[in-house]
């Protein structure tokens, strides 16, 4: 179905091809897992393999592609392929869910009653069906890329590549994506690739594994065949026992903040949050779980004095404010990076005190040397890596010392090893007595940094207990 | 009866909007300007569409009646005998220049309210207008409301480190709003051409979807275009 041979791509004004000599032929039905360190081409054999790498590349591409025996020097055909990106909410373009899920079948001049059916079949299966006339600037992250991901199912492409598909999902969302994937490739012959970086998932769902490093591939085959797995696993291991140890929490601490009887919601007669009660105190660092749209993150919102609660009431310790003694750290660091250089962007917020300039490059070198950034002080922001990137932010959060501090899904697009430095860094904060609270739909960083997990279902704690695999 | 008439295609709606605008002008009876305006307004509290929006839109055209005031007032004291007809004859010209703005303003909220983009998207594809066309409308008439939303959580992000907004008055302080902004709608724009493209927007339209399907709604949409010309 899918033919590579001897591809190269070489992006415009780059010296080195990011993808080199793949030579690959991929038949109906296979379920291929994408793999390999950041920057290592995934996304740009993605492209290739499906065919978009005319229309989301610049560059030259040379070499032999071939898409069900028809040449595809200049792409795959219209239909043949579906894709779905990092960043879902970017490809969205209807105003509910249904628009965009009916927008694909509308074009291609299928009636109104199939669209209906097909979108009623995927909302139901995903257990969606009530947000189908929901506005798309009302669903949470995750329920984005939910839709983003039907939209493309609902097309009934022969290939679809997701990038990274779980990274803003609940884990009974992702499940329920990967059993359905696994059925339309055995049943339907559909070819799915996934680029994903939760190697346990991966390694359940595909029956083969392409791993690339510097743009060339350096495994082809079965995933059980695949040596790293083991090897990334046990790394795994080695970062959970080396990670820093909790601090005794007292439990007669005032607490640093808390929530009472919190009502909130974004649009009348839809509340987000429905008498929420929560208190977290000095070292403690409280998971926030819950399905997509529970209300993880307008609970960090509230806390950082974003938004203003209908009813119920946000405190935080004596003497402390929203604006100095609450760092909020968002889900994209591409929508806080502006500087020209990283110490710039570390200082910003002390720039904002009115810290005097030398104190401040003092106090982000200390920072930066923490997370490992303290020799790229001159380098602009924009060059980093995504992890880089996301320790960026981090920094300069940190560099102005919260009392509390706030993470929403601090994990997404890391690998399992950037996961734990991130899990480390959080306990490190803990030992200094900060309260942090964390949104992660991520159980495995739960586990990791946190000391409680809180469950939040509709709008209230549905559960609040020790982080169980601290206890055992 | 609203949600037929919200039912019809983008085209039938548009040429609603531009047909009554245009007669709004060639009017010259207040009290069929009234009743369009009452017509208008009334679809809109049928569709539940009165909103803020709406409220806004009266809002600017009470703010503009000063100065509209003083320019027809001043029109029509030159133009009358005495300054008593003047100001009668000013005011005449005020109210049916308000009533027809505010036919227009009406006439396309209306068409906006009840237009989404897929609905205009594809009403473009069946005029089989050039994919590529096509697509540049469709990413340019989702650019402001996109950039609007990315400048707003952008805002957001920034006074969590400190940022006060009261700091725009010096364009230096725009920095940490405008690059954040750029650079994620560049992006975004990127995705979702790539995603429409994928969806075969840009392509030729087979032929079973370059029909544009007339329904009810679109009948009664042209018929009230054509008809509304044919009142005295």
């Amino acid at each position: 179905m899918i033919e590579l041979g001897d591809v190269s791509f070489l992006p415009a004004g780059a010296a080195c091809p990011t993808l080199a000599e793949a030579t690959l032929r991929i038949g109906q039905g296979e379920r291929v897992g994408i793999v390999g360190p950041s920057g290592s081409g995934k996304s740009t054999l993605g492209y290739h393999l499906c065919g978009a790498h005319r229309l989301a590349l610049a560059g030259r591409t040379n070499g032999r592609l071939a898409y069900a025996g028809r040449d595809g020097t200049d792409g795959a055909p219209v239909g043949f392929a579906g894709l779905v990106g990092q960043n879902p909410e970017a490809q969205l373009f209807c105003r509910t869910v249904y628009d965009e899920l009916a927008l694909a079948l509308l074009a291609r001049g299928e009636d109104e009653a199939r669209c209906r059916h097909t979108a009623q079949a995927l909302l139901g299966r995903y257990g969606f069906a009530d947000r189908a006339q929901a506005s798309l600037g009302s669903l949470s992250l995750g329920q984005k890329q939910l839709t983003a991901v039907l939209s493309m199912l609902a097309m009934e492409p022969r290939v679809l590549l997701l990038d990274e598909p779980t990274s803003y999902l609940d884990a009974a969302a992702a499940d329920r994506l990967f059993a359905h994937l696994t059925e339309l490739s055995r049943v339907h012959g559909w070819i799915i690739l996934v680029i994903e970086h939760d190697r346990k998932r991966l390694a359940s769902f595909a029956d083969r594994v392409i791993a690339l490093d510097g743009g060339r591939i350096v495994h082809d085959g079965p995933a059980n065949a695949w040596a790293s797995w083991d090897a990334e696993v046990d790394a795994g291991g080695d970062a959970l026992s080396s990670l820093p140890p909790f601090p005794a929490v007292s439990p007669d601490a005032a607490p640093l903040v808390e929530l009472h009887g919190v009502r909130f919601g974004y649009a009348p007669g839809a509340p987000v949050l429905d008498g929420l009660d929560l208190a977290v105190g000095p070292g403690e660092v409280v998971a926030l779980l819950g399905a997509n749209g529970a209300g993880k993150s307008t609970v960090l919102r509230l806390i950082k004095g974003l938004g203003k609660p209908a009813a119920g009431r946000v405190a935080l310790g004596a003497g402390l404010t929203a604006a100095h003694d609450v760092g909020l750290m968002f889900q994209n660091p591409e929508e806080q990076i502006f500087a020209h250089t990283v110490a710039a962007e570390c200082g910003y917020w002390l720039e904002n005190r009115g810290v005097a300039p030398e104190e401040r490059l003092a106090r982000c070198r200390a920072v930066l040397a923490g997370f490992g950034l303290a020799d790229l002080l001159d380098r602009a922001p924009f060059s980093l890596s995504f992890g880089e990137k996301r320790r960026l932010c981090l920094a300069a959060i940190l560099v102005a010392e919260p009392a509390v501090l706030c993470l929403d899904e601090p994990t997404t697009g890391l690998d399992a090893a950037n996961m734990a430095a991130m899990a480390a860094e959080v306990r490190r904060q803990a030992a200094k007595g900060r309260a942090v609270l964390l949104a992660t739909h991520e159980e495995a960083f739960a586990a990791m940094a946190a000391t409680r997990w809180v469950t939040l279902t509709n709008g209230r704690v549905a559960s609040d207990r020790p982080n169980p695999h601290l206890a055992s | 009866m609203t949600t037929v008439l919200r039912q019809a295609s983008a085209l039938s709606k548009c040429a609603f909007a531009v047909s009554l605008s245009v007669y709004a002008f060639a009017c010259p009876d207040w009290r069929i300007l009234v009743g369009v305006n009452l017509l208008l307004v009334g679809l809109l509290a049928a569709s539940r569409q009165f909103d803020r929006i709406v409220w806004l839109a009266l809002g600017v055209c009470v703010a503009s009646l000063p100065t509209l005031a003083a320019l027809f007032l001043l029109g029509g004291v030159e133009k009358a005998d005495t300054w008593r007809e003047g100001l009668v004859l000013g005011l005449s010209w005020l109210a049916v220049f308000e009533l027809r703005l505010l036919v227009m303003l009406l006439a396309d909220i209306l068409v906006v309210k009840w237009t989404t983009f897929s609905d205009l998207l594809l009403s473009l594809r069946a005029l089989r207008l050039p994919g590529k066309l096509v697509l540049f409308c469709s990413a340019l008439v989702t650019l402001l409301p996109s950039v609007f939303s990315l400048a707003a959580h952008v805002v957001e992000v920034q006074r969590c480190r400190g940022f006060d907004p009261k700091r725009l008055r010096n364009p230096k302080n725009f920095l940490p709003l405008f690059i954040p902004v750029f650079l994620a709608q560049l992006r975004r724009s990127t995705d979702l051409a790539l995603s429409l493209e994928l969806r075969g927007i840009s392509g030729a339209p087979p032929a079973r979807a370059s029909r544009l399907p007339l329904g009810v709604g679109d009948a009664v949409l042209l018929a009230a275009a054509v008809a509304v010309w044919l009142l005295p």
